[in-house]
């Protein structure tokens, strides 16, 4: 079947508005519809999906986090479409002018939605060909003051790996912040009684550190992104089971080897592993937040060490990834992390050649800012 | 040619301010800065006084330095601001904000700097972010149907 192309398709003004959205994913989910409950941040979400292969691939994260279906009301439904599968046409898209970089978002929001659209690629057979993991296009829908989103694609069978292993980071950015909650570009390790964000950007020993947990007492709320709440004690919110790493970062954590999910794919894909699938007791569903730790990779040091750092230095090793990367609401963005970081200290953990000696150190801090051992 | 005033080029650059530095984002560019000392009080004077024209930025902060060659140097600094895009000029002038009353000392001048960090570059370049209201989607191009 050939896919209605979003890269040729425009409504114009339509675009953003609710009710051929509605109606688009009315129609494909009278051909089909499965739904599965999650708790995401304490509240209750319901995936309907109107494919099979949709489901599939965007639940595989969220698996640990699955709840007996129907036990209540959501706070959240999304709906789930794509436009190959259900053979429909696709709902109203923004027109992509002259615009070539699959990653180029467009954004719309007014009283009654957020709305974006990736443009990804269209799924000309020559365009496959040279790049074979070519993102589908893709529109994220989240009603305001409301119960609903909307996750749509142009083809199921094209949703990357990255979007697989972390579904809808926008849409449920948007709706973690209609709660006082927050998106951050970070990972979480801890324990039931407290734990640490990990922030820095690419590169900087994030997914190592997160990862390295994997063999410690440590629990592990996320690699990529994690949600916080930020009223009161800040709390840490595990959304996603999934982590990703360099190929060659995945040497230093051996022991990650026979529970990667893309191992015939590490020559274009970062490496991946499904923590919750290996590790089910050691991941966490979240945790009060203790700290903003930033990995540093220090060549020539042995053993991991911490340091204390200042609020600026959390800032700024915290504020522009998670900026750059959940930028539909900039001021927003900086503002709560400038909060963040004047709640919670800081800190800078060295990373040397001792792997293990990265949780002990992390395992040491929680336990100078438990609470109960002061 | 009368004199334009300055603004901060909102909503594309935002900004926070934490024990008296400035981090600034420019969200178009993927460029990010900071600034200190006499560099965040001209940050701090720009975001005071939205539409103040140069001549009387440099006069309200020559008010408050002692010593340096304060005009030329927050004049060159207010130019790197806008090189930067930092800055925007405006024809909604307005008058700064007075000094607040207070002590007579003045402080020292250190020149202003701009610290530039460019390693988010390739995020706004790869995935570059259009922010559209209602009545800027562009038309819809004569050559896409939508069958």
């Amino acid at each position: 079947m050939t896919a209605p192309s979003a890269a040729r398709r425009s409504a114009g003004e339509a675009f953003g508005q609710l009710e051929p959205i509605q109606a688009s994913f009315r129609e494909a989910a009278a051909r089909h519809l499965e739904e599965r409950d999650y708790l995401l941040a304490g509240a209750r979400v319901r995936l309907q999906s109107a494919s099979a292969e949709m489901m599939r691939r965007l639940s595989h994260s969220f698996s640990h986090l699955e709840a007996t279906p129907g036990a209540a009301e959501p706070e959240l439904t999304i709906g789930l479409w794509d436009a190959v599968t259900s053979g429909t046409q696709p709902p109203p898209l923004p027109n992509t002018r002259d615009e070539e970089a699959p990653g180029a978002f467009f954004y719309y929001s007014d009283d009654r939605a957020r709305v974006g659209f990736q443009l990804g690629t269209s799924g000309d057979a020559r365009v496959l060909a040279v790049y074979p993991e070519a993102p589908t296009p893709a529109m994220s829908v989240l009603e305001r003051g409301g119960r609903r989103g909307w996750y749509w694609v142009e083809d199921a069978e094209r949703i990357p790996y990255w979007e697989q292993a972390t579904p809808m980071v926008y849409l449920l950015d948007w709706w973690l912040r209609d709660r006082n909650m927050h998106m951050l570009h970070a990972g979480a390790v801890g324990t039931a009684t407290g734990g640490v964000i990990l922030v820095g950007k690419s590169g900087s020993g994030k997914s190592t550190t997160t990862l390295s947990a994997l063999q410690s007492e440590l629990l592990y709320a996320g690699d990529d992104y994690v949600g916080v709440s930020l009223g009161g004690e800040p709390y840490v919110h595990g959304l996603y089971g999934s982590g990703k790493l360099m190929p060659n970062h995945v040497e230093r954590l051996p022991f990650l080897l026979d529970a990667l999910a893309n191992t015939d794919q590490l020559d274009v894909e970062k490496a991946v592993v499904y923590v919750h699938e290996h590790w089910p007791d050691n991941v966490s569903s979240g945790f009060p937040l203790r700290a903003i730790v930033a990995p540093r990779v220090t060549p020539g040091l042995g053993e991991a060490r911490l340091r204390e750092a200042s609020a600026l230095e959390g800032f700024t090793a915290l504020a522009p990834s998670t900026v750059f990367q959940m930028h539909t609401r900039g001021q927003d963005s900086l503002t709560r992390v400038r909060r963040l970081v004047e709640t919670v200290p800081s800190y800078v953990l060295e990373l040397g050649s001792d792997i293990a000696s990265i949780p002990r150190a992390i395992a040491e801090l929680l336990g100078r800012l438990d609470p109960a051992s002061r | 040619m009368s004199e334009r005033g300055l603004v901060v080029n909102a909503p594309q650059v935002i900004h926070e301010t934490i024990n008296g530095e400035v981090v600034i984002i420019n969200l178009a560019t993927g460029n990010y800065y900071s600034v200190k000392g006499a560099g965040a009080d001209v940050w701090a004077a720009i975001e005071a006084s939205p539409g103040a024209p140069r001549p009387e930025l440099i006069a309200a902060l020559e008010a408050r330095y002692d010593g340096g060659n304060v005009e030329a140097e927050v004049g060159r600094f207010l130019e790197e601001l806008c090189a930067e895009g930092l800055v925007a000029e405006t024809d909604a002038v307005s008058r700064p904000a007075g000094r607040e009353p207070g002590g007579t000392r003045r402080e020292p001048f250190e020149t202003p700097v701009l610290e530039k960090y460019t390693d988010m570059q390739d995020l706004v370049l790869l995935d570059p972010v259009h922010e559209v209201d209602a009545a800027g989607w562009p038309q819809t191009r004569p050559d896409v149907a939508t069958a």
